[in-house]
Parts: structure tokens; sequence; C-alpha cells
């Protein structure tokens, strides 16, 4: 079977530290992906590109709440719906690892992907007008100068609390593939059939509180 | 979704042209040879204004316009792909047209022919682009192919009626509608303009949020039980 290289985020360590957001950013705007461009980003309304970002919500009804942290990339889906939208070919799934890449220089920035992408994993970079997304550190991961414990995605090694596994999920002996079989891990929306490649562990967290607590 | 006002302008301009073009077509079937000086003199240049504009808006909603050529490259997967070959070739087989008109004074039928084609085919490239989308529920659905046909030729007819009028009462002082066919001319106008507002409102009704909210629940089970893993999904 071909690999699929992808991300398996534990929701139940996750803190929303955001330093997968800010390694995300400092590695890939000056790496092969960059640059990511800020617009007024010291001024009253900033903005700019991102891979990655952590969206924080609360879940539940009052007084059973949840406060979630939930990052969110591109899931480097194994359908991945943005690709045959593409009318140039700028955006296309890598055949040997799984990667959903988006070639700069023939992207014409006409935005359809964003709009096929039912995760709003895309964005467009509003200085280069070209969309951009996760490449899952593909210069990173490949690299021969790195040291070998170095070639992961930088938001992988950056995370404090090891929220982040990245490996392989079509082999089932990978770290990656027995979290998600041991854990209960899931994708996202597998209504659409998009088969998204990074999956989430959901939180047991709570549970075990609870139960903790009922033995007490 | 809101969609840049170039796209908005493209889709107006090149349906109320299509519109146009398949209206004169249909008056062509009907046996009232339209003055060939109204062809040549308003009708035509009209269209092709209209689809000029239309091209031209088109590419302000592109990051590199530059590139735009680029766009043709992917047509086996891309409904914008397709839309963006189809353009092209439907303004060249309308000024093939005007040629024909200017200087044989009649559009052979094989034009006619082709013409319509492609005017049915370019309403039907720019309306999967939308359509094909299937988690925008909003669009995911036959109507939206019905609606772009209904809009652009309901709006294109009613702009022909309103050169006839200009035509009519200002540049040449013949009537090309005449009493004998002013009934079935604006029974068949009533009749397009009832329809696509009918369509309309049926689209806008459907697309309510608590409609969508209903057809998003349609789920098979087992998808649902691997929500339920995450308890606030």
């Amino acid at each position: 079977m071909s690999k699929q290289l992808a991300l398996v985020i534990d929701l139940n360590v996750c803190v929303g530290c955001h330093a997968c957001v800010t390694s995300c950013k400092e590695w890939n705007t000056q790496g092969s992906a960059g640059p990511m461009t800020d617009q007024d980003p010291y001024g009253a309304h900033p903005s700019g590109t991102f891979f990655n970002r952590v969206q924080t919500y609360e879940a539940g009804v009052f007084p059973k709440m949840e406060t979630v942290h939930f990052p969110k990339s591109c899931l480097h889906c194994e359908e991945p719906p943005c690709v045959p939208v593409c009318p140039t070919g700028a955006s296309y799934k890598r055949k040997e690892d799984g990667i959903v890449l988006v070639d700069y220089d023939k992207c014409i920035g006409c935005k359809y992907c964003a709009w096929a992408c039912p995760y709003g994993a895309r964005e467009l970079d509003e200085d280069r007008q070209v969309m951009t997304k996760c490449t899952l550190c593909v210069d990173r991961i490949y690299s021969e100068t790195l040291p070998e414990a170095e070639r992961k995605p930088a938001c992988v090694l950056a995370c404090p609390t090891s929220a982040r596994i990245f490996g392989d999920v079509h082999d089932p002996q990978s770290e990656a593939s027995k979290a998600i079989a041991e854990r209960g891990g899931y994708g996202l929306m597998p209504e659409w059939q998009t088969q998204p490649a990074n999956h989430y562990l959901p939180r047991s967290i709570t549970e075990t509180i609870a139960a903790v607590k009922a033995e007490n | 979704m809101h969609p840049a006002f170039s796209l908005v302008f493209f889709t107006s301009m090149a349906g109320m042209a299509q519109g146009m073009v398949v209206s004169l077509l249909v008056l062509h079937l009907a046996g009232d040879p339209l003055p060939n000086q109204f062809m040549n003199y308003l009708a035509f240049p009209i269209i092709l204004l209209l689809l000029a504009g239309g091209l031209l808006a088109s590419f302000f909603h592109l990051g590199h316009p530059e590139r735009a050529w680029r766009a043709i490259l992917m047509w086996r997967t891309s409904w914008l792909s397709r839309e963006v070959l189809v353009m092209p070739s439907f303004i060249a087989l309308t000024v093939l047209a005007y040629i024909y008109s200017w200087h044989f004074s009649a559009i052979p039928n094989w034009l006619w022919g082709l013409l319509s084609i492609f005017a049915i085919l370019l309403w039907v490239c720019t309306a999967m682009i939308y359509q094909c989308i299937r988690f925008i529920q909003e669009w995911a659905h036959p109507m939206t192919m019905v609606n772009f046909i209904a809009l652009g030729f309901a709006s294109g007819w009613f702009l022909l009626m309103v050169l006839f009028v200009i035509w009519s009462a200002w540049l040449s002082g013949e009537a090309i509608v005449t009493t004998q066919n002013i009934a079935g001319v604006a029974g068949f106008t009533a009749f397009l303009l009832l329809f696509s507002l009918t369509l309309k409102l049926w689209i806008w009704k459907r697309n309510l949020p608590s409609n969508l909210n209903r057809l998003c629940n349609q789920q098979p089970e087992s998808n649902k039980r691997q929500f339920d893993k995450s308890r606030w999904g």
C-alpha cells in the first residue's frame, strides 16, 4: 500500500498554547512554501496567512461544559475535493506520500479550491495572491541537512505536550496508526467521503476525572 | 459564500448574452425573420459587448490574471477549466455568426445549431462549477443549473424585447413586433419572468438555514456514531 503521511492530534493534551501555530509560521515563512505574508501586523486589525490555527471554543451545555482547543490545518484527504476542481493543476496530491500541495507558480488565485474544501483549510495569501496551505513541512521531513530527529513537521517538534503525532497512517505499525487504532482516532466530517488523512484522538479526560470523582 | 462582484458581473452579462442568442434562435425557428440591420447594428454588437464585458470582469477575480491561460489545462476534472474553454469558443462562434449576418445577410443553420449548443454548454459549465461542490448544499442541487439557464434566458429575452422597442421607436421606425404576434411575444415574456421569479423564490426558501440544517442531519447512522466519539461533534 502507498504511503500516506499525516498528523494525529490528541485533543486530551492540547492546551491551546499556539506553539504549533508560531513554529509553523516561523519555519514555513522562510522555507520553500514561504514567505507567508502578514497584513497590518502591528496595526489595529492584523491579519495574515497561516497553515495551522488553533480554534478554542466551549462545548456542551452548562454546567457540563468544557473548553476545547482544536488545532486545524489541511487534513491531506485521501480523496481531496480541492484537487479535481483546480483548473490549472496547481493543486495536487503526491502519489508517493499523499501530501496535498499547491504549486505557487501555477496557481492563478481563482480561490475555487477554497470553496471546495469543506474544512476551510486553505488560505489565500493576500500579498502573493496565491492559495496556500499546510505542506506537512515537506521541505523538513525529507531534508538531508537537518539532524534525523528533526525531520518532522515544525508543529510536531514544537508541541510541548506531544499532542501531535506524525507518521504514515497506511502503515499499521506506525506510531500514528497505533494511536488511531488504540484510542479511537477519527477523521473530521466522514459523511463527505473525503477520508481525511489527519486524525483526532477524542477526549477521554473528562470521563477519567468523573470516574475518579465517583470512586472517591 | 460571497462571490466577488467580478463574478456576479461575469455571470449576469455572459448569461444575458447567451439568453439573447438563444432568444434569436427561438425567433428564427418561429419563422419571423428579424430585420438584417437590427441584427447587424444592434443585436450582435450588444451580445458581443456583453460577452467582452463578462470575459473582462472574470479576470478581475483572479490573483494572477497573467497566468489565466493555465486554466484550460484541467478540463478532464474541473468544470471551471471547461468553462474557460467553452466561453472563448462561444465568443468565436458569435463573431462568426456576426460575420455571416453582415456579409451574407443570413446565418446558416449549422451555425445556429453550434451557437445554441455552446450557449447551453456554457450555462452547464457555469452552473456545474457551483453545483458540483457537494458540501455547499445551497448549490448542490439540480435547480442550480435550471436557475442559471432560466435567469440567463429570461434576462436575454427581456433585453431583446427592450432592443425591439428601441429599434422600432427611435432607430428605424419599423415595427418588429406586430399586432399579429404581440400577444404571443408578451405572453412568452411574462411566462419567462414569472417562471424565473418563482424558481428564485423557491431556491431562496429551500436555502433558509432551518431547511438546510435538516439536510445536513441526513447522514448514515454509522457516521453519527463516529461523530459521537467526540462529544462536542
